[in-house]
């Protein structure tokens, strides 16, 4: 038989640099999957805007108070720099992380809140046409999604809280990469904004 | 990387596993039946005059896998790591059996419990289909009904389609992976385990629709039926939703896997062939499962909250549902094809005992397959209205996939050529996914052609070309990986004159089953009608008993199985085919942690016929110190 393999005389190692690319490639991928379920929605408004079916995708009436949207859309951005602050400065391994990342956690949570106050106050339901099946199934998956993402953005920040004072050699594992995915997020929440409230 | 600690039996019962998970996930069902009932909105008001609440029902199915995978204890880490706890690649494992009934970061542990929960799942959806061929011996209903008949095509094709998409990643990627790249792990082992799991509690989900009156769409689920479905859609919906989830996630674990984790000297030019395949397919389902979970959250708004996604009447439209299906089906069609194309190509070398031909030639044509089926999805909708001006484009790109596919065919063909072929049972399997998969091939250009598609569309003719696809290509190279891979996953070999004889049985019993319904499909019978003209009930019969003897070519099997797993139990050599691969090169079975140290690759895989490198001259041995 041919000479397939050797082996390395040295034994496996698994170094923070693996770590860090798995976590990194891994969350590109989650990106990617994050931005195609949402496609399904981006889609659902333009095919079903276009076709207008019965003159019910927008009815009168059918309007959702901007004041939300720009409130939502607001702390997303800032909730994303202050995360994404945080991620740099970890990186450098410096502390002083732990309170950007509590920061972009209190306004993901808040953008959360007023994502379902706003439910209580829209002058329009689920069933209001095409506009508003739309609105609500993307908006409330939004929140999910949201939800699920700050779950990366709370470790980080726990990890922080139980090492106080040692932060510069205790950053958690994929912290970059959960901020670079916690900004794609914050910018399909801009997205919704502009297809949902601006278009 | 995990400890084994064997516990008393009654101990291991208490705890995080199998049984803890259906327990709480029956507890997590009834809080959710309860808590739909409780909730009280202008949009569900009309819930109250009927005996249907779907927000109870979809609430139940989501707290019941809640439920289940707490019970399994994957959310033991996720709130450890939330109090601050440290990252970690495994968990604390049991030893002996109790690992396959719970969480196992065990890359080869849950490819042994994929192989057989997809086994199961596989088991009953054929019982599925020789149930509906009984049905159909006769012209007008006999034995379930109208209504019965849909629910069983529609539970044959959806637990198929459904569980089969891991058909061969769950089993065989999910084992062999990390061994053909010289890995120790899976990127992320607990995300490995879950994508098991939740494809177990999907296909138990689906099953519950028989208790809440099946459904009746068949697999595709297409609106506005699946708005009107009555209580037991919401099953078929979180049972896709759930294997969307379990497809996407298994993806991404193979694609960082390969990316990440490969030996020294594993170039990508060296990697082999099954590892293409199993990335193609990963970046299939990373892209395309989830606009098929969107879709199918639309639905379950439409049909809990009173959202009018897929209804006309209400602002929406039906063919929403099939281009955001179809955007998924058609690239879930190749998440099913291509890792067979990974099994046959990287078993072929080793019974052709030559290598590969014109491996980046296949390579190519794989991926060119992964990126093409993405721009076919429309082919499905050419009977329903699509524009007339976009046909064209739809035509040639369905037809444009056969280019690639006949690269891998091209490299399958060149590795057999003047190649001295060892007639295995593997080897066999793999002869025949050519022959079936070239016929269902030839037949989807008919379907890909406007013209012959708009004639045969919804007819048997269309059943016959899929399931020449997706059984003659899926099935038969998942038999060949289990011929091939059972005596390293096992230790021992399946014997190999019953193997022949299912063989055999299987191919003649398959062909003789589908071949037919080209004649049906284009004499005019239609697929999901319980109902044909008495003139075509020869020809069905004659496909009935094809089917049963199909069937019975499964007992062979399993007969098979035990006789040669449970009875005989005859220990198989290490490398029983002589194959170069570097799974072949580890002892069986194979260590926890697979290798001591990272192998080095210095060649690639099917260097079969190739002479031997030259080692260089052994260095002088020193002449002995005098005295």
């Amino acid at each position: 038989m041919p000479d397939v393999t050797s082996q390395a005389p040295e034994s496996y190692a698994e170094t923070p640099e693996l770590h860090e690319r798995i976590d990194r490639i891994g969350f590109g991928l989650v990106g990617g999957a994050t931005v195609m379920f949402f496609f399904g929605f981006v889609f659902a408004y333009f095919y079903l805007r276009s076709l207008d079916s019965n003159g019910l995708w927008r009815p009168a009436g059918v309007e959702p108070p901007s004041g939300y949207g720009i409130a939502i859309a607001a702390a997303l951005v800032l909730s994303a720099l202050a995360f994404g602050y945080a991620a740099r400065v970890s990186k450098q391994g410096r502390g002083g992380w732990v309170v950007p990342s509590g920061i972009a956690l209190v306004l993901g949570l808040f953008a959360c809140a007023a994502q379902a106050v706003e439910y209580a106050h829209i002058p329009f339901g689920p069933q209001s046409g095409g506009y508003a099946s739309v609105f609500f199934g993307w908006t409330i998956l939004y929140v999910v999604a949201t939800l699920l993402a700050l779950y990366r953005v709370e470790i980080a920040f726990a990890a922080g809280l139980r090492n106080r004072g040692r932060e510069g050699s205790a950053v958690p594992e994929g912290f970059v990469p959960g901020a670079m995915y916690w900004g794609l997020l914050a910018a399909i929440g801009v997205l919704a904004w502009i297809i949902l409230y601006l278009l | 990387m995990s400890e084994a600690v064997v516990k008393p039996l009654w101990r291991r019962l208490i705890g995080f596993n199998l049984l803890s998970g259906i327990l709480l996930g029956i507890v997590g069902f009834y809080f959710g039946w309860w808590l739909g009932h409780q909730i009280h909105a202008p949009s569900l008001e009309y819930f109250a005059d009927t005996n249907q609440n779907d927000v109870a029902l979809l609430l139940g199915y989501l707290f019941a896998v809640i439920g289940f995978v707490a019970g399994l204890g994957f959310l033991n880490y996720p709130f450890s790591r939330m109090l601050g706890g440290p990252a970690t690649q495994a968990e604390k494992e049991e030893g002996g059996v109790g690992r396959y009934f719970t969480l196992c970061t065990d890359h080869k542990v849950v490819g042994i419990q994929y192989l057989i929960g997809i086994g199961f799942f596989f088991f009953i959806a054929g019982m599925n289909a020789m149930l509906i061929r009984a049905e159909l011996l006769r012209p007008s209903p006999q034995l379930f009904g109208a209504g019965n008949y849909l629910t069983l095509v529609g539970l044959h094709g959806t637990m198929m389609m459904g569980i089969m998409t891991s058909g061969i990643l769950g089993p065989f990627a999910n084992y062999f992976l990390p061994l053909m790249i010289g890995a120790r792990r899976m990127a992320f082992p607990r995300i490995e385990s879950l994508t098991f799991w939740l494809l177990m509690a999907a296909g138990a989900i689906l099953m519950t629709t028989l208790f809440f009156g099946g459904f009746p769409t068949g697999w595709t689920g297409y609106a506005p039926l699946n708005d009107e479905a009555n209580f037991g859609f919401d099953s078929y919906i979180f049972f896709f939703g759930l294997v969307g989830l379990s497809m996407t996630l298994l993806g991404i674990n193979m694609i960082v896997t390969t990316i990440t984790m490969r030996a020294p000297g594993l170039t990508w030019g060296r990697l082999p062939i099954f590892c293409w395949g199993a990335i193609s397919t990963g970046i299939l389902m990373v892209l395309a499962a989830p606009v098929l979970i969107a879709a199918l959250l639309m639905v379950a708004f439409d049909r809990s909250v009173q959202t009018s996604f897929f209804l006309s009447s209400g602002g929406g439209s039906p063919y929403l549902f099939q281009n955001l299906f179809w955007f998924f089906g058609h690239p879930e069609v190749y998440v099913l094809a291509l890792p067979g194309f990974g099994i046959i190509l990287e078993i072929l070398p080793v019974f052709a005992r030559k290598p590969l031909w014109g491996y980046r030639t296949a390579v190519a044509g794989i991926l060119g397959v992964a990126l093409l089926s993405f721009f076919v999805w429309q082919h499905h909708l050419f009977v329903s209205g699509l524009n007339s001006s976009l046909r064209p484009f739809y035509m040639f790109s369905t037809e444009a996939i056969s280019i690639p596919t006949g690269l891998v065919f091209l490299a399958g063909m060149g590795t057999l050529w003047r190649a001295k072929i060892r007639y295995t049972v593997p080897m066999l399997f793999c002869l025949a996914w050519f022959f079936n998969f070239f016929i269902g091939g030839a037949s989807g250009v008919f379907l890909s052609d406007v013209p012959s598609d708009v004639a045969t569309h919804g007819s048997f003719f269309v059943m016959a070309h899929f399931h020449y696809t997706i059984m003659g290509g899926l099935v038969f190279a998942f038999f060949a990986g289990i011929y091939y891979w059972v005596p390293k996953m096992f230790g021992v070999a399946l014997n190999e004159k019953l193997g022949k004889i299912h063989f055999w049985t299987m191919f003649i019993a398959f062909n003789s089953t589908f071949a037919p319904l080209f004649a049906l499909g284009l004499m005019g019978m239609a697929r999901r009608v319980v109902t044909y003209p008495s003139h075509l009930q020869p020809l069905n019969d004659w496909v009935s008993v094809s089917a049963f003897v199909l069937g019975a070519s499964m007992l062979i099997f399993l007969f098979n199985v035990v006789y040669s797993l449970v009875i005989k139990r005859i220990p198989a050599p290490a490398n029983p085919w002589d194959s170069h691969s570097l799974e072949w090169q580890l002892p069986t079975p194979v260590p926890v942690e697979n290798f001591e140290r990272p192998p080095v690759i210095n060649t690639d895989p099917y260097d079969y016929g190739v002479p031997p490198v030259a080692l260089p001259p052994a260095p002088p041995a020193e002449a002995p110190a005098p005295g």
